[in-house]
């Protein structure tokens, strides 16, 4: 690498770190993304990638770093600083909602620090929480109103059972003589009430529980950690 | 008998209050509820141009007594950026950075805040740039305008233009003018087109088909109507809604069985007969009424595709030309 190109890293890395206008930790990023641009070596590199990613982190931009530290030289990373950069994809993981990918990274090993050992604990705990299960709810809003019990939708149990009663009930009160106004006036009540409102909407109404409990769940927990 | 009375008018109460705000009458709510049924919403999804994001863009005054930044030298980094999809970072650059004012700043603030679709102020900027730039930011330029629907305004400013690259020009006036409907202006430009230029060549055969499509595609709503009056829904399969069009037939259909079966076993004077019937008859004419709507929804609908399209095709050459 020419001098000239070590002189220009070496001022952006001093501008990104020091400037008085480059206080902020956006325009901090992008400084250090400069740095890799300017085509710096492997170590310089995930040095920029690094400070970019906390830069990040400290914006709640969490896809961003996550791109940030996947784009990190691996082969050119000192096996003692992996456990630190482990922790750092794991929280940007972790904080995208998404607990598996946490998970997995967390196994390959994160630092013995009480902020690694906190997320460690959290991670796990998404991992192994339980919610409601989509196809249960789904079986379950065959016999309406159990489904919306289930799923903790208790502002549907009364609509769901007065519409589902009285499409049942028309079905009923005319197969005896009006067979066809029983099945096709039945058949398209049914479709809207019982199967439309209960039986495929248990599915989703589960896994707007799940999101909404897991989240609220998680939340408990950090702040009592 | 009563009970049933009762059941039939609480179904359809309780149908009502979630649809009312979308529809302006008894005959529009029958076709509503048909096209929003399962069958209903089958088919076909059409392109949608995708909605330009309000300005957010604020940069920094410039401070001459501070350090000043070189825009000459991270023009590359920033265009590098925004090949990267990284928007985000270079307006916080253009924005933050302590640039002097001048035709490469607001070339680029421009050029980013096109990517980020931030059109209006993409506008702004690029109107801004004068000298060697004035040309791709007039370029640019002329899709964010149409992009903000004021494709006159970037008529016009085409039509002042004396550049180098007269069929780029060519190419975005008559994609506009396809885009407007008016049928002389895109014959007159479209016989300019060379197709020899690599860079343009498939945007233009694009704009080429485009317009032969449209002229396959023109529906008469009385047409459409008058097949529906004669079998329900077939006059939104006309319009090419098949979806609601089955969805119309079977509603109507059903009804129609439900009151023939009504008027078999009790009589044309009596309460469910009446019900039905009169059940079929909405639906029928809302068959009727929804199948006229159907080909102003097909207009738009093809408006929408056509303005994405014509978009697209006028944006992708950009790139080669001038990045």
């Amino acid at each position: 690498m020419k001098p000239r190109r070590w002189y220009f890293i070496i001022s952006v890395f001093l501008l990104a770190a020091f400037s008085a206008r480059a206080q902020s930790p956006a325009l901090k990023a992008v400084l250090y993304e400069r740095i890799v641009f300017e085509g710096a070596g492997p170590e310089e590199t995930n040095d920029a990638l690094l400070a970019r990613a906390l830069c990040l982190t400290e914006l709640g931009r969490w896809a961003d770093a996550s791109d940030a530290l996947d784009r990190l030289r691996l082969y050119a990373l000192e096996p003692v600083r992996v456990p630190e950069i482990n922790y750092l994809k794991a929280l940007c993981k972790y904080r995208q909602g998404d607990y598996a990918s946490a998970a997995t990274v967390m196994a390959e090993g994160l630092p013995d620090t009480p902020d690694a050992q906190k997320l460690g604990y959290l991670i796990t705990a998404a991992s192994s929480w339980k919610g409601k299960n989509e196809l249960l709810a789904a079986i379950l809003g065959v016999y309406p109103p159990y489904g919306h019990l289930y799923t903790h939708a208790k502002g549907g149990v009364p609509i769901t059972i007065a519409s589902s009663c009285s499409a049942a009930l028309w079905v009923v009160a005319a197969i005896s003589g009006d067979w066809i106004t029983a099945i096709v006036g039945g058949g398209l009540l049914l479709s809207e009430t019982w199967w439309r409102g209960s039986v495929q909407a248990m599915p989703q109404k589960a896994r707007e529980y799940n999101t909404r409990e897991l989240a609220n769940y998680l939340e408990r927990l950090e702040a009592s950690l | 008998m009563r009970a049933r009375l009762i059941v039939s008018a609480l179904m359809l109460l309780l149908s009502i209050p979630s649809h009312a705000q979308k529809v302006r009458g008894i005959f529009s709510l029958s076709d509503y509820l048909t096209r929003n049924s399962y069958i209903g919403h089958a088919g076909r999804q059409y392109l949608k141009p995708v909605p330009p994001k309000p300005s957010t863009f604020e940069p920094q005054a410039f401070d001459p007594s501070a350090p000043v930044w070189n825009i000459g030298a991270d023009g590359d980094f920033v265009l590098d950026l925004l090949d990267r999809g990284l928007r985000e970072d270079a307006l916080i650059l253009l924005g933050e950075g302590n640039y002097a004012p001048g035709d490469s700043l607001s070339y680029l603030r421009g050029l980013a805040l096109f990517d980020d679709r931030q059109f209006q102020a993409a506008d702004q900027w690029l109107s801004k740039v004068k000298g060697p730039l004035s040309d791709p930011a007039m370029f640019y330029g002329n899709v964010a305008r149409v992009h903000l629907d004021r494709p006159f305004d970037a008529l016009k400013a085409l039509s002042r233009y004396e550049g180098p690259y007269s069929e780029l020009a060519c190419m975005q006036r008559a994609g506009i003018a396809l885009m407007l409907g008016n049928v002389s202006m895109f014959q007159e430009e479209s016989e300019l087109f060379t197709y020899s230029d690599y860079r343009l060549s498939e945007s233009e055969k694009a704009i080429k088909d485009l317009s032969e499509s449209l002229k396959k595609s023109q529906k008469s709503p009385w047409l459409a109507a008058g097949l529906s009056a004669l079998i329900p829904g077939a006059g939104k399969i006309y319009a090419g809604q098949t979806g609601p069009g089955v969805a119309s037939f079977l509603a109507v259909g059903s009804l129609a069985a439900i009151t023939a079966e009504q008027w078999n076993h009790h009589g044309a004077k009596d309460w469910r007969t009446i019900v039905a019937g009169s059940l079929c008859g909405i639906f029928y004419i809302g068959n009727i009424y929804g199948s006229w709507v159907s080909v102003s929804i097909q207009r738009q609908n093809i408006e929408d595709e056509t303005k994405a399209l014509v978009l697209y095709n006028i944006s992708i050459p950009l790139g080669s030309f001038f990045r």
